[in-house]
C-alpha cells in the first residue's frame, strides 16, 4: 500500500485554508455597539427665495402643430412637403390639404380662420421661431379655411391653389405656413410629421391627370409651430405657458447643507394657483423640473429633468416632483443656480399652468422637504 | 566563485505550496471579516510570522528557529548558516459575540515572506529582508436602523493595514554574545467605510470610505546573549540566551482622504474626494526581553514586550483610550533531533506555548486582554527545508460593559527554505 507523504497532507490542508474562509458567516450586528462611526438622519424644509419667469421661444420637434387664434394668443403653422419627378405636361385638377384635429383651445372648440401662404424664406423647424416670420412667406394666400372646429371634428381639408402646387411638383419641394386669421375664436391642433401613426400626420393630396388621372399623396416631411402672447401678470403666481413659451427660474439660496450630506429625498412641491390655468383634455397637467447649469439668460444649459405630478391633498393642488440628485448636486459638487419649471406639453400646447411662487405667502410658497444622512 | 545550485526533490511539495499562497492571497479580498477591536488605533497588531515562534506563544526574543527567519529579534539572524527564504499565510477566524449577537467571520491573507543571507557565518554577519505585516484592520458589521422613521442598514467594513519592509545585518561581537540592527518603512493603508442602504428606491443610500495612507521609517535594534549556560555551568549541551530588543518611537506620516459616494448622483458622475491633508502621529517605542534555554531536543522560552501606546498621540472616539500595552509569553519546544542525516520524521519539532496580553485598548474603561494557547509543527521536506504549521485559540475582550468577546482561531503555515548559496567547492 502506498503511503502519502506527510508533507502533501500538510500542504493540501494549507490549501484548504482559503476555502474555510467560506465557513464565515453573515457578518451581523455584532460589534456595532463600540463602533464610534454613526450617521445623523435630519429632515429640513427649505422654501423658495426668489423667482424669475422669461420667455423661451419653443422651437423643434413637435408632435402638435398649432393654427389659430384667441384674444391671447395666436399660433402659426409650418409645413414642407417634397414631391417625385413630374411630368410637366400633366394637368393638376386640385390640390387638397389634410389635417388630423388632435387638440383644441379652449376645450370646445371655436371659429377658425386661416391663410396658407407659401414659404419664401428658407427654414427649419430647429431654428424657425416667432421673431422669424417677418418676410418669410408670400402674402397672397394660396388656400384658406374657414369654420368651426368643434369636440367632434377630427380633420380639417384645406383646398390649396393649383398654380402653387405646380411649381413645387416641378421643384420638387415646397412649403407653407397657416396663418390664421382675425375672424378666428380658436386654436385647434393637429399631427405632425412626428406623429408615430402614418394616418395622423398631414397629407397633400393632388389630384393629376395625364394620360388618366391619379391622386398623388404625400406626407409632410417637416413641420413647425410658433406661438405668441401675452401671460397676464399676477402678483405671487408663477405663470408657466406652454407653446410661447414662458418659463421661470426658481431659486432656494436659504440651502445649506452640511459637507457630508447624502440626500435621501428631496420632495419639492409647489401649489397650483388654479384660478389662472388654462388646459385642454388633450393636455398633459404636469409640470418639467430642470437643474440649471447656467445662471444667464437664457438659461438654456439645463440638464436632468423630471417631472411634477399633480397631486391634491387636503383640498389643495400641488405639483409634485423628487429632486434628490439635484440637491445631492448642490450639496456637494455644482453651484446652486436654482431649478427651471416648464409645462410638460410645452411643445405641443398652448395650456397655461398657475403656480405660486417665491413672492406669495409662506404656505403657499415652493419648497423642497430634504432628508439627509449627514456622515462623520 | 560557483554557485551551487541544487534540484529538488520536493519540487511537488513546493509547487503545491506555491499555488496555496496564491490560493490564499487571491482570497484576502474576499475575506469576510474579523473583530471591530481593529477599528481603533493601526489594528490588531502583527506578533510574528514565523509559525514556528508562534506556535511558541509568540515567544522568539531569545529563540533561535530552525528554519525560519526571526523576525522579533534580528540578532537571532547571527546564527543562520545557510540561505534561508520564508513564505507563509495565515488564516484568522473571530466568533465574536457581544452578548445579543453572534457571529463567525473569517479571512485568509498572505502573512509576509522574509530571506536572510549568511555573509560571513563564522562572524554572524547575516544580512536579511523581507516583507512582513505590522497591523491589520479587518471587521465587518451589518446592522439594521430606524431612525426619523426611516429603515436602512448600515455595513460597518474595515480592512488594509500596515506593512513593513525591512533590511538590516547581524554581527557576533564576541563570543556568545550578537547584535543587530534593521531598517523598516512601513506603508500600508487602513480602510473604513461605512455604507448606507434603503430598502426602498424611494429615498437613496450613501457610502464613506475613509483611507489613511500611512508611510515612515523605523528600527528595530536587537542582543541575543546566547553563552549564558556556560557562565552558570551548564552542560556543553545546554545553553541559556537572552534577548533584548528595541524599537524606537517613530513618527509616520498619515494622509487622510475621505470619499463619498451618493447613490442620488447619476452613475458614472465621479465620487466626492476629500482630502484632509497629511499628518504625523506616533508610534511608540516598544521594548522586549527574552529568556530561552536550549537543550539536545528540548527549547524552553519566555518572553516579556512592551509597547507605549499611551503616548501616541492618537485621536480616539469617546470611550475608547490606548494604553502601554504588556504582552508574556511562554513556549516549549520538543525535537528528537536536529541532525540533518536523519530521516525527516526523526527531525520533526512540536512546539506548545501559552501568552497573556494586555492589549493596548481600553473600551467603555475597560482593558482588553488576551489570553491563549498555542501549538505548532515543523517538519523538513528537504534537507533543511521546513513546512511549519502553528495555531492557536485564544480569547480576547468580554461582554461586559457592551463590549465584545473575541474567539480567535490561528491557524499559519509558512514553507522554510534553507539552501547553500555561494560557497566555494572543495578544490580536488
Amino acid at each position: 500500500m502506498t503511503r502519502i507523504p506527510f508533507s502533501v497532507v500538510a500542504v493540501l490542508t494549507i490549501l484548504s485554508l482559503p476555502f474555510a474562509a467560506g465557513c464565515s458567516g453573515d457578518p451581523n450586528s455584532s460589534g456595532a455597539a463600540i463602533l464610534p462611526d454613526s450617521l445623523i438622519i435630519e429632515t429640513r424644509t427649505t422654501t423658495a427665495t426668489a423667482d424669475t419667469g422669461f420667455l423661451e421661444r419653443v422651437r423643434g420637434n413637435q408632435t402638435t402643430l398649432l393654427v389659430g387664434k384667441t384674444p391671447e394668443y395666436e399660433a402659426r403653422s409650418l409645413l414642407r412637403f417634397s414631391f417625385p419627378a413630374f411630368d410637366t405636361l400633366a394637368r393638376i385638377d386640385s390640390g387638397i390639404l389634410k389635417l388630423r384635429v388632435t387638440y383644441r383651445l379652449p376645450e370646445g372648440g371655436g371659429a377658425v380662420e386661416f391663410d396658407v401662404h407659401e414659404m419664401t424664406a428658407a427654414w427649419s423647424s430647429l431654428t424657425f421661431l416667432w421673431d422669424s416670420l417677418t418676410d418669410s412667406f408670400d402674402p397672397t394666400p394660396a388656400g384658406s379655411f374657414s369654420g368651426t372646429v368643434t369636440s367632434a371634428d377630427t380633420m380639417v381639408r384645406v383646398r390649396i391653389d393649383t398654380s402653387l402646387l405646380r411649381r413645387w411638383l416641378v421643384a420638387g419641394t415646397g412649403s407653407l405656413m397657416m396663418i390664421p386669421a382675425p375672424g378666428s375664436a380658436s386654436v385647434f391642433g393637429f399631427g405632425s410629421h412626428l406623429t408615430a401613426a402614418d394616418s395622423i400626420q398631414p397629407v397633400l393630396e393632388v389630384m393629376v391627370t395625364d394620360t388618366s388621372t391619379a391622386t398623388l399623396r404625400r406626407n409632410a416631411v417637416s413641420g413647425v409651430f410658433v406661438a405668441d402672447g401675452t401671460a397676464p401678470v399676477i402678483p405671487g403666481t408663477i405663470l408657466l405657458q406652454s407653446g410661447i413659451a414662458y418659463r421661470s427660474r426658481i431659486m432656494f439660496d436659504s440651502l445649506s447643507l452640511p459637507t457630508g450630506a447624502s440626500i435621501a429625498q428631496a420632495s419639492f412641491e409647489i401649489t397650483a394657483d388654479t384660478a389662472v390655468a388654462a388646459a385642454s383634455r388633450a393636455s398633459r397637467d404636469t409640470l418639467t423640473v430642470s437643474f440649471i447649469q447656467d445662471r444667464a439668460y437664457p438659461i438654456d444649459s439645463i440638464v436632468l429633468s423630471g417631472l411634477c405630478y399633480p397631486v391634491t391633498e387636503n383640498g389643495v393642488r400641488l405639483y409634485r416632483g423628487e429632486l434628490k440628485t439635484y440637491v445631492q448636486l448642490w450639496a456637494t459638487r455644482e453651484p446652486n443656480f436654482g431649478i427651471l419649471l416648464r409645462p410638460l406639453g410645452e411643445l405641443t400646447t398652448l395650456d397655461r399652468i398657475g403656480v405660486y411662487g417665491a413672492a406669495s405667502v409662506d404656505s403657499l410658497k415652493p419648497r423642497i422637504r430634504i432628508t439627509y444622512s449627514r456622515f462623520p | 566563485m560557483i554557485i551551487r545550485h541544487r534540484a529538488t526533490t520536493g519540487t511537488r511539495t513546493l509547487l503545491l505550496f506555491a499555488i496555496g499562497i496564491l490560493l490564499i492571497t487571491a482570497r484576502v479580498e474576499a475575506g469576510s471579516g474579523g473583530s471591530v477591536y481593529s477599528r481603533f488605533g493601526i489594528g490588531d497588531l502583527s506578533r510574528t510570522t514565523s509559525p514556528e515562534l508562534y506556535g511558541l506563544g509568540g515567544t522568539g526574543l531569545a529563540v533561535s528557529p530552525i528554519g525560519s527567519v526571526n523576525d522579533m529579534n534580528p540578532a537571532a539572524w547571527a546564527g543562520i548558516g545557510k540561505v534561508r527564504f520564508s513564505a507563509g499565510a495565515v488564516y484568522e477566524g473571530f466568533s465574536t459575540t457581544d452578548g445579543s449577537s453572534s457571529v463567525y467571520l473569517a479571512a485568509t491573507r498572505f502573512d509576509g515572506l522574509t530571506f536572510a543571507i549568511p555573509i560571513s557565518p563564522d562572524n554572524g554577519i547575516t544580512f536579511a529582508s523581507g516583507l512582513i505585516p505590522y497591523s491589520r484592520v479587518n471587521y465587518n458589521i451589518v446592522v439594521p436602523e430606524t431612525r426619523s422613521g426611516l429603515d436602512y442598514t448600515m455595513t460597518y467594513r474595515g480592512n488594509g493595514g500596515i506593512s513593513r519592509a525591512f533590511a538590516g545585518f547581524s554581527a557576533t561581537i564576541t563570543t556568545g554574545f550578537h547584535a543587530a540592527a534593521r531598517f523598516e518603512y512601513l506603508f500600508g493603508t487602513l480602510s473604513y467605510s461605512m455604507t448606507q442602504a434603503f430598502g426602498t428606491s424611494s429615498y437613496s443610500g450613501a457610502s464613506l470610505v475613509r483611507s489613511e495612507n500611512v508611510s515612515g521609517f523605523g528600527s528595530t535594534v536587537g542582543v541575543l546573549l546566547d553563552g549564558l549556560g556556560a557562565v552558570l555551568g551548564m552542560a556543553e549541551d545546554r545553553s541559556l540566551a537572552l534577548g533584548l530588543t528595541f524599537s524606537p518611537a517613530t513618527y509616520p506620516t498619515s494622509e487622510t482622504e475621505r470619499v463619498y459616494r451618493y447613490g442620488a448622483t447619476p452613475s458614472p458622475s465621479p465620487p466626492d474626494s476629500i482630502s484632509e491633508g497629511e499628518r504625523s502621529f506616533r508610534l511608540p517605542f516598544s521594548f522586549g526581553s527574552g529568556l530561552s534555554y536550549n537543550s539536545p531536543n528540548l527549547l524552553l522560552a519566555l518572553d516579556a514586550r512592551y509597547q507605549e501606546w499611551g503616548r501616541t498621540g492618537f485621536e480616539t472616539p469617546a470611550g475608547v483610550r490606548l494604553r502601554n500595552s504588556v504582552r508574556l509569553s511562554a513556549g516549549a519546544r520538543i525535537s528528537r533531533s536536529a541532525d540533518p542525516n536523519l530521516s525527516s520524521s526523526r527531525r520533526v519539532t512540536y512546539a506548545f506555548g501559552l501568552f497573556h496580553e494586555s492589549g493596548c485598548l481600553e473600551v467603555n474603561n475597560t482593558p482588553i486582554r488576551e489570553n491563549g494557547i498555542t501549538a505548532g509543527i515543523s517538519f523538513p521536506i528537504l534537507n533543511e527545508t521546513r513546512l511549519s504549521f502553528a495555531a492557536s485559540f485564544s480569547l480576547r475582550g468580554s461582554t461586559d460593559n457592551l463590549l465584545q468577546e473575541d474567539k480567535i482561531f490561528r491557524i499559519s503555515a509558512s514553507m522554510d527554505i534553507a539552501e547553500l548559496w555561494f560557497q566555494r567547492p572543495v578544490e580536488e
